[in-house]
């Protein structure tokens, strides 16, 4: 099933508009509203696929006391999502002109490449495959296109020549899936700690080492903590790109896909779960570490930590895929389509990087050595 | 239940001491094999051939040294004492007093009296050992450069030297003015001395010798080290900016947390035991550092040293 977004005024394929967050047509400038237009889709509107917790950890969660977890259990919640293995259509046809269109299996929204018009494949968006969340693009084509020229000149080692971002090839809307995990995150730690003093009595000077036994608990819950579900994208480039401000996640509705790419998950939630466990894991160990103040020394007898998965919400999130081509060589960056921050390798200058190291090393030896001739050495 | 480990921090942690280390251990190499000003056999094997005139910077001709290790001989006999000249323009060579104290250090113990130029730093330093210590003091020093200063300016080498050996061997013989306290260990001339009194007299610049020496036995003004922490300040900084080139990662632990209600809900520190050591406090006169005071005064404001190897003498420096 393929759906267009028809202007109710004049029949033209609408596309989403970052700037109005509405749907914009693209022949007569009509608005309409997401909500209007959602109407149109096929999907039920009781279609829910997260749960809450258990009802056993809400009676925990009124029982426990500060003293004890409030989140009892230690076992994953299990999922709700599956990937599907069931025959898909791989063969869509555009509405408009009739053309066959040419998609990934992931492929949820593209353009037709025949006539252009904005394509969102509503089969592949249903079920599990229905989104929770989706964060909509706030920056437009244009602004994107902008930001990206300016980051480029900013580099520090980036050669002249790239610089002048003269050979953008082709920047693409995109919207990536992402896994929102609602992580527990329990911990106890016993450490031995010192603290050390010194004093002088007479002729002697005393060190007094006094040691601690001490002992931490924590249970921390981390909210939405993201992760790519694409097999496409660059896992550390994806976190790079964070943060995404949670405060313009909207629920899932169709519409927000017209005129962009979008793409369904490879991964389902459990199979991501170690890469984010292992992420806040390291999240529960520094705020472990930083209840433990005013030590001279600290010293870990133990250290566990537990990470439980609460919930997995699916979720799109959006990002400008900007292709540039420099030396022959094809270069992708990849800009947060809500904050425009960009991430991506861009080539590196090796004289400018012999230059920053002679000059940086040049003036600090400089400068030691005038430091050294005030204190009455020899300059050489 | 994960109990995580720490081996990543301790790798990074011995690179980081291994790029320290480095430099220091090459500069104590570099510091020990630079130490040549004189070869040590030669010396003492001329030494024990009778040899008293170390011309190293050339001053003199064949036939004045020999004149002047004959006079040497003969008055050094009289008096009881060996009566040495050193002369040498290595701009690498430590400081006047040292370089005689260094070279006393590599004799065996007698009564001698060394005079040397420095003709690299235009200054010239007498020392006198054992008897000599006591006759030829800092005051008769003074006296003896009085004479020979004008000769040595005028490039009058020879007479100089033969001045020098000439009066040293007549102080041995003159019980007027002598210095027996050998004891150094006033900075200054003693509190209560006659500032106007004539054995005080000391024009030697020794306080910029000494703050040399320390500076130089001071790692971090180290021209090597100092190169090494350069590059190693520059090679991080270029590695920093290439890895943060391609966005840099911004979000911490503290950004999921769900900060609705507290996440620690368990505490204790408990006090165990303590130890307590001690260790003597290090006493003020010292210096800083630890470096070795080399001079000073004695109660009666006579000026002399103690030698690496421990020989007290007198002392007496001057610029020409």
């Amino acid at each position: 099933m393929v759906t267009h977004y028809k202007c109710p005024n004049c029949g033209a394929d609408m596309e989403y508009d970052a700037e109005s967050g509405k749907l914009k047509c693209g022949s007569c400038r009509h608005e309409e509203s997401i909500e209007n237009m959602a109407g149109l889709g096929n999907i039920p509107a009781d279609a829910q696929v997260s749960y809450n917790m258990d009802d056993d950890d809400k009676k925990a969660e009124q029982y426990s006391f500060e003293k004890d977890y409030m989140d009892r259990s230690y076992e994953d919640e299990p999922s709700h999502h599956h990937t599907f293995s069931e025959h898909e259509i791989t063969e869509y046809h555009c509405q408009n002109c009739g053309a066959v269109l040419i998609t990934e299996p992931q492929t949820t929204a593209t353009k037709c490449s025949f006539c252009g018009a904005a394509i969102v494949i509503s089969d592949r968006l249903t079920g599990t495959y229905q989104p929770d969340y989706v964060i909509p693009f706030s920056i437009t084509r244009k602004q994107a296109e902008e930001a990206f020229k300016k980051w480029c000149k900013k580099g520090l080692l980036t050669p002249g020549d790239f610089k002048v971002a003269d050979r953008i090839k082709d920047i693409t809307g995109l919207y990536v899936p992402f896994w929102l995990y609602d992580l527990n995150g329990k911990g106890e730690a016993v450490a031995t700690c010192t603290k050390v003093r010194t004093y002088t009595r007479g002729d002697w000077i005393y060190t007094e080492t006094r040691y601690y036994h001490v002992y931490r608990k924590v249970d921390l819950d981390y909210l939405k903590v993201p992760c790519d579900a694409s097999k496409k994208m660059d896992d550390t480039m994806m976190d790079k790109l964070e943060p995404y401000p949670y405060g313009s996640l909207k629920d899932f509705k169709m519409p927000y896909l017209a005129g962009f790419v979008a793409e369904k998950y490879d991964y389902d939630g459990d199979e991501l779960l170690p890469r984010v466990k292992n992420r806040v894991q390291s999240y529960v160990e520094s705020y472990i570490r930083s209840t433990i103040n005013g030590y001279s020394t600290v010293h870990f007898n133990s250290l566990d930590i537990h990470i439980r998965k609460k919930q997995a919400r699916y979720a799109l999130f959006p990002i400008w895929m900007v292709c540039y081509d420099y030396n022959k060589a094809e270069h992708t960056f990849a800009m947060n389509g809500q904050t425009g921050k960009i991430v991506g390798k861009p080539p590196i200058s090796k004289g400018k990087v012999a230059a920053w190291f002679f000059g940086i090393s040049g003036g600090c030896f400089i400068l030691l050595r005038l430091l050294t001739f005030l204190l009455g050495g020899g300059l050489l | 239940m994960i109990t995580l480990k720490y081996n990543m921090k301790k790798v990074l942690l011995f690179f980081a001491c291994a790029l320290i280390l480095i430099p220091v251990i090459w500069c104590v190499i570099s510091e020990i094999t630079s130490h040549t000003a004189y070869a040590e056999t030669d010396t003492i094997a001329s030494y024990e051939s009778g040899r008293r005139i170390y011309d190293e910077a050339g001053l003199l001709t064949e036939a004045e040294t020999k004149e002047l290790e004959s006079l040497s001989e003969e008055y050094g006999k009289k008096a009881g004492i060996e009566i040495f000249v050193l002369t040498h323009n290595d701009k690498n060579s430590t400081y006047p007093e040292k370089y005689i104290e260094d070279f006393e250090d590599r004799l065996p113990v007698a009564d001698r009296v060394y005079f040397l130029y420095d003709v690299y730093r235009g200054e010239i330093f007498m020392e006198g050992y054992g008897l000599a210590e006591t006759y030829i003091n800092s005051k008769r020093i003074d006296e003896i450069f009085d004479l020979v200063e004008d000769d040595l300016r005028n490039d009058s080498y020879f007479d100089a030297f033969k001045l020098y050996i000439l009066q040293s061997a007549a102080y041995m013989e003159d019980d007027s003015v002598l210095n027996s306290d050998h004891d150094y260990v006033y900075d200054n001339t003693p509190e209560g001395f006659d500032s106007g009194n004539e054995y005080s007299y000391d024009d030697y610049d020794y306080e910029r010798y000494y703050r040399a020496e320390r500076l130089k036995d001071n790692i971090l003004l180290n021209v090597w080290f100092q190169l090494i922490i350069s590059l190693i300040i520059g090679a991080t900084a270029v590695a920093v900016m290439a890895y943060n080139s391609g966005g840099k990662m911004t979000v911490g632990a503290n950004d999921y947390l769900d900060r609705s209600r507290p996440g620690l809900i368990g505490k204790r520190d408990h006090y165990i035991r303590s130890t307590i050591t001690k260790t003597r406090r290090p006493s003020s006169d010292s210096g800083s550092g630890g470096v070795r005071k080399s001079g000073g005064f004695n109660s009666s404001g006579f000026r002399g040293g103690v030698s690496s190897g421990g020989r007290s003498h007198s002392s007496g420096g001057r610029k020409l």
